[in-house]
């Protein structure tokens, strides 16, 4: 790289000579400066009518092979050396490592991310999000059921599972509400709020963002680990798919302790929250750590799956209470009408009972 | 004022470290922060060059338009200042920056980002007071002085130029003409748009346009 840099510099530099020739140098020296771009014909208009305009302008007769200090010139330069295309990399007499990038262009790119797309990605999921549970409000409405003539209820969710559910949750709700409010704060509230007390509150949904991640990443292995046993997908899931889960047919699918559309969200969750989890944390490490531009991959990867968990969790949340009434229950109490099961988890109410055949005992209680 | 800016040329440029050396003394920057610092290409083989970096002032700038809380603002002379009061410490603004001038203290002892620091052109904070608070903030306000930025002052080879835009890139234009070669402006199409040598401008307006979202009253 060094070599065709030099190699490049030293040519133009003989071009210029050249020029230097046909022109004498008080004429450039004092060639008064530009008053504005504007004020200039574009460069490549000078090549075609002939060098002499050129030079009485004090311009180089070649625009083409005229030095100039455009990053791209240079940039094509070092792509063909050893330098990496993305940016350039130097020596700094300081221990700070990332300090040694002198120019990195892909800054544009992720500024343009920032910006723009990280909003317009964020807008889409959340709207489309909110129009499905619009939709199924509308279409399907409240999903009933008859209680148990004699009131018994099974088991659904123990303590612990309870606990895990909830801390993850409220954990969970914290996050995207202090996240979004990086996403979209500066849009949506800075205007009202006024700088100072934005600044105040963003500064605190910060900190509150980087505590609250982990105690979100504590339930989010404990989800991995306590429920996976029931989320794995087996033949009945893929008769739910295949009828879209019965969401518009009103149909109730056979289905086990989760039927596959809760699988779904289980699966989400855990795998989304673990990628949410690993940007989280190289993002609250010194930039040092990955570079600039493993950064801004790390902050862009963070931003488009928060995108995704969102518009998944705002699903969830309608399913979970007004969307299927009954179902609020089993996070609320623990433990389920056993009519609501039998209609909406057949397979896992028969497996509980094939279960406890033997012993004549009620499911739960 | 006209539109300020920086220029190095990294032609001229020796690596002695001066201008980093005075910005750090000049404004009592804490260990660990460096609002300029020196990186020199190709070390040690044919063709090294060296270019004194910190924030350029850039217009249209990266770091305002991507930040969270929106806590930048750009004068008249189109240099870039950031609130410390209002900066919440994310780190956006050097995913941003071309340049990577932005700077972060620890914060903790689990290292986390506090408060951004970088160059402000010696024109200390955006409130424009010149409070002992705001020195230790924002550190000296040599415009205020009539000086320009230290760096630039005390650039052993005048490698290193700060003031009117359309003056430096005038004497970085009969450089160019006399040595016959060298177009090792770093940095400065990329921040400025514009070219300082004969095919370019250099202009000293700074475009209303493309002001930052915030500018301070001129």
């Amino acid at each position: 790289m060094t070599r065709m840099r030099h190699l490049a510099s030293r040519s133009r530099g003989f071009a210029f000579a050249l020029a230097l020739l046909f022109s004498p140098l008080p004429v450039f020296a004092q060639a008064p400066a530009p008053q504005s771009p504007a004020a200039q014909p574009p460069a490549a208009q000078n090549q075609g009518t002939g060098s002499n305009a050129a030079t009485d302008r004090g311009v180089h007769p070649n625009p083409s092979r005229m030095p100039n200090a455009s990053e791209d010139e240079l940039m094509r330069v070092l792509r063909q050396g050893q330098m990496p295309p993305d940016k350039v990399v130097g020596n700094v007499y300081l221990p700070d490592r990332k300090l040694a990038v002198l120019v990195q262009p892909e800054g544009r790119t992720w500024r343009d991310f920032r910006v723009s797309t990280s909003r317009w990605v964020h807008g889409i999921l959340i709207g489309l999000a909110v129009l499905s549970i619009l939709v199924l409000a509308l279409v399907r409405g409240r999903d009933g059921y008859r209680p148990d003539p004699e009131g018994r209820r099974v088991l659904r969710f123990r303590p612990v599972d309870r606990f895990v559910h909830w801390l993850t949750a409220v954990s969970f709700i914290v996050l995207a509400l202090t996240g979004l409010n990086i996403v979209f704060g500066r849009v949506l509230l800075q205007p009202w709020l006024g700088d100072a007390a934005f600044s105040a509150m963003t500064q605190w949904g910060l900190l509150a963002h980087n505590f609250t991640g982990y105690a979100f990443m504590f339930g989010i292995l404990a989800m991995a680990v306590m429920w996976v046993q029931d989320n794995l997908f087996h033949r009945v899931d893929w008769t739910w798919f295949k009828r879209g889960g019965g969401l518009l047919t009103k149909e109730h699918i056979p289905a086990e302790k989760f039927n596959a559309g809760q699988k779904l969200i289980y699966w989400g969750a855990v795998l989304g929250g673990l990628v949410m989890a690993i940007t989280g944390v190289l993002m609250m490490l010194p930039i040092s750590s990955l570079g600039v531009n493993g950064m801004q991959w790390v902050q862009g990867i963070h931003t488009v799956v928060a995108g995704l968990m969102v518009a998944l969790i705002i699903g969830h949340i309608y399913l979970g209470t007004w969307g299927v009434a009954g179902s609020f229950d089993a996070m609320a109490r623990g433990d389920v009408d056993l009519h609501w099961a039998r209609t909406h988890h057949p397979l896992w109410i028969e497996r509980i009972y094939g279960r406890r055949r033997d012993r004549r005992a009620e499911p739960a209680e | 004022m006209a539109r300020v800016k920086f220029l190095c040329d990294a032609e001229r440029c020796i690596e002695c470290n001066a201008c980093v050396t005075i910005c750090k003394n000049e404004h009592e920057i804490p260990w660990g922060i460096n609002r300029r610092r020196v990186v020199t290409l190709s070390d040690g083989l044919p063709g090294e060059r060296s270019v004194s970096m910190a924030c350029m002032h850039c217009t249209d700038a990266p770091c305002a338009s991507v930040c969270p809380v929106d806590c930048f603002l750009q004068t008249s002379d189109g240099i870039v200042l950031h609130s410390k009061e209002l900066c919440i410490g994310c780190g956006y603004c050097f995913y941003a920056c071309p340049f990577g001038a932005p700077q972060y203290p620890k914060a903790t002892n689990f290292s986390s980002r506090g408060k951004m620091d970088k160059c402000t052109y010696c024109a200390g904070g955006p409130d424009n007071v010149n409070t002992p608070e705001s020195y230790a903030l924002y550190g000296r306000n040599r415009l205020a002085e009539g000086k320009l930025p230290f760096c630039a002052e005390a650039c052993s080879t005048k490698a290193l130029l700060a003031g009117d835009g359309e003056m430096i890139a005038t004497i970085y234009r009969e450089r160019v003409l006399r040595r016959g070669y060298g177009s090792e402006a770093w940095g400065w199409s990329t921040a400025y748009r514009d070219s300082p040598t004969p095919l370019g401008g250099g202009n000293s307006v700074f475009p209303q346009d493309l002001r930052t979202e915030t500018g301070r009253p001129a």
